[in-house]
């Protein structure tokens, strides 16, 4: 049998300060998760220097925790991972400049991970028997990205929004119905009683023939059906609505993303980003995908929040695929996934 | 014993390696390109150009501040990094500490200044390496009150002594020429050196940088409460 072989895993972004040891890309030893919402709270959000101060004086400690924890040396680590963003510049930083030094000192080859790209290698940690070719959509309140996997460690993008993310259409409806954030599992909860054949909201893009995304339009026109349901001092069908909504967005993203699959004969998809949890899409995308024999793959809840396995993951495959990154490698808060 | 000196507090930043003999090597840049672009990349130049490895190095400083809250967080990291790595013994320097060991044959005093922007500097004065005020952060207006009233000469050094540079004119305090006012990394190496060799290494788990500054948030918040 092989050596297994090691990637150490640091993640800086937001407010967690994480690291993990993962071999082969594909199973975990330890993921550690160092958490400091309770620091951020009093404040209502995250405070960028308030978290860059605390990831500064946690990374060592937590990097020494998951090396311990997977009962390896950092010298037995054969590739370093760390994440370049996007997230917090500051935060960003400090993993990059501890991970950076640490790959130097010792001449290990060093891989900036984009985060986005970290979060679909929760799939893999997860189901180890999958592999690509895949199709993945990456949903959450940031992005809406369809992307097609030819092999680990590299994407294409086939599509985007070309405006609103479908996490953020669901949150800024949710907000004017005045629920509370994030919008999408409050509405995911709302429509379970509801019609979704009630209302027919519009369906951006859905026949242009290719695989981008536009989702301004329904949002205008929930909107605009919460104005004149309001004006007309009626009560909003709450249930029917948000059904309805949800039923709009869902069709759009499975329509698509069946398309993909049938265009590049794939056998799988994978799905992440937080709308990947929406259970309509879940259920939806899975009966349409099993009609046509495919599997759909979502990211277990575990790993679902920010962790730095699935940075090592991500990293491990990019540096397979003969990524490398130099010394002067630097945060990017705003990398968007096909940016490198 | 051989010490890499790091420091990423301001905008100039460096470098350098300090051996028994003194200087062994020394880069410093005052630019506008990040130290998280710049910093390994001298670090690797120095240690190539002066035929060192890494670990041969026997020890670590790093300048932990005050300063820039995200360059000191770079540097901090970095020196952290090498430390676990290499299991060698790290130190954290004071900027002020270190631009008065820098100057540290000047007879009289040396008051160390650092701009921290929004009209205020982070200041300490020294006598030959020992401190005769606290490290404070106020306004430049009152550190030169307090250095006029002195009998003895008071020599300025730092960047807040390039950027403050009229009023201490004004005031008849020493300056350097423009180029030695700001911290030379080979005194973060000397200075790191000196502590190093006395057993005051800090733990590298616990290094953090020395902010002397509250973020705006927890200032905010502790005027509202
Ligand atoms: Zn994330």
């Amino acid at each position: 049998m092989q050596a297994e072989r090691l990637t150490l895993g640091i993640e800086t972004s937001c407010d967690e300060t994480a690291a993990a040891v993962v071999a082969d890309g594909r199973k975990i030893l330890s993921n550690i998760i160092a958490s400091q919402v309770d620091i951020h709270q009093r404040f209502g959000g995250v405070v960028p220097e308030i978290a860059s101060r605390h990831h500064i004086a946690a990374v060592l400690p937590i990097v020494d925790r998951a090396l311990r924890e997977a009962a390896v040396d950092l010298a037995d680590i054969e590739v370093v991972a760390a994440t370049q963003g996007p997230g917090l510049v500051g935060g960003l930083l400090v993993g990059l400049a501890a991970g950076k030094a640490m790959a130097f000192a010792l001449n290990k080859p060093l891989v900036g991970v984009n985060h986005i790209e970290g979060h679909i290698y929760a799939n893999f940690l997860a189901h180890p028997e999958v592999n690509p070719p895949l199709i993945c959509l990456t949903v959450s309140g940031g992005h809406t990205d369809l992307l097609y996997i030819p092999k680990l460690g590299e994407y294409r993008i086939l599509g985007r929004t070309r405006d609103d993310a479908a996490g953020e259409a669901f949150d800024k409806i949710a907000r004017v119905l005045g629920l509370p954030y994030p919008g999408g599992p409050e509405i995911d909860k709302l429509a379970q009683q509801g019609d979704p054949q009630a209302i027919d909201f519009p369906r951006g893009l859905a026949d242009s023939g290719n695989f981008d995304f536009s989702f301004s339009g329904l949002k205008t026109a929930a909107l605009n059906y919460i104005n004149q349901s309001r004006q007309r001092n009626e009560t909003l069908p709450l249930a029917d609505f948000a059904a309805s909504l949800q039923w709009s967005i869902v069709d759009v993203l499975t329509g698509k993303l069946l398309a993909a699959a049938r265009a590049y004969g794939v056998r799988s998809i994978v799905l992440s980003g937080g709308v990947a949890a929406n259970s309509m899409l879940r259920r939806h995308l899975s009966r349409q995908a099993s009609v046509m024999g495919l599997t759909v793959l979502y990211p277990p809840p575990v790993l679902c929040t920010d962790n730095a396995a699935m940075i090592a993951s991500a990293g491990f495959f990019r540096y397979l695929a003969g990524w490398r990154s130099g010394w002067n490698l630097n945060a990017q808060p705003s990398l968007r996934l096909g940016d490198d | 014993m051989l010490v890499i000196g790091l420091d990423t507090s301001t905008m100039v930043g460096g470098v350098s390696l300090v051996g028994p003999d003194g200087l062994v090597g020394e880069y410093v840049l005052n630019v506008r390109s990040t130290h998280s672009e710049r910093l390994l990349p001298a670090v690797e130049r120095v240690l190539e150009d002066a035929g060192v490895s890494l670990d041969t190095v026997d020890g670590i400083a790093v300048v932990t501040g005050p300063g820039s809250f995200t360059g000191l967080r770079i540097g901090a990291a970095t020196a952290k990094g090498f430390a676990y790595a290499l299991k060698k013994p790290v130190v954290g320097v004071s900027v002020l500490e270190a631009l008065a060991w820098q100057f540290q044959w000047f007879s009289g005093l040396v008051c160390s200044l650092i701009d921290a922007r929004r009209q205020t500097v982070y200041a300490q004065v020294f006598r030959r390496l020992q401190p005769v005020t606290g490290a404070v952060n106020c306004s430049v207006a009152a550190v030169v009150a307090t250095c006029c009233s002195q009998s003895e000469p008071v020599l300025f050094a730092g960047d807040g002594a390039l950027v403050y540079e009229q009023q201490l004119n004004d005031a008849w305090m020493v300056l350097p020429s423009r180029e030695q006012r700001v911290l030379h990394t080979a005194s973060v190496a000397g200075l790191g050196r000196k502590l190093l060799l006395e057993g005051r290494q800090t733990d590298a788990m616990t290094l953090v940088p020395t902010y002397m500054r509250k973020s705006e948030a927890e200032l905010k918040w502790e005027q509202k409460t």
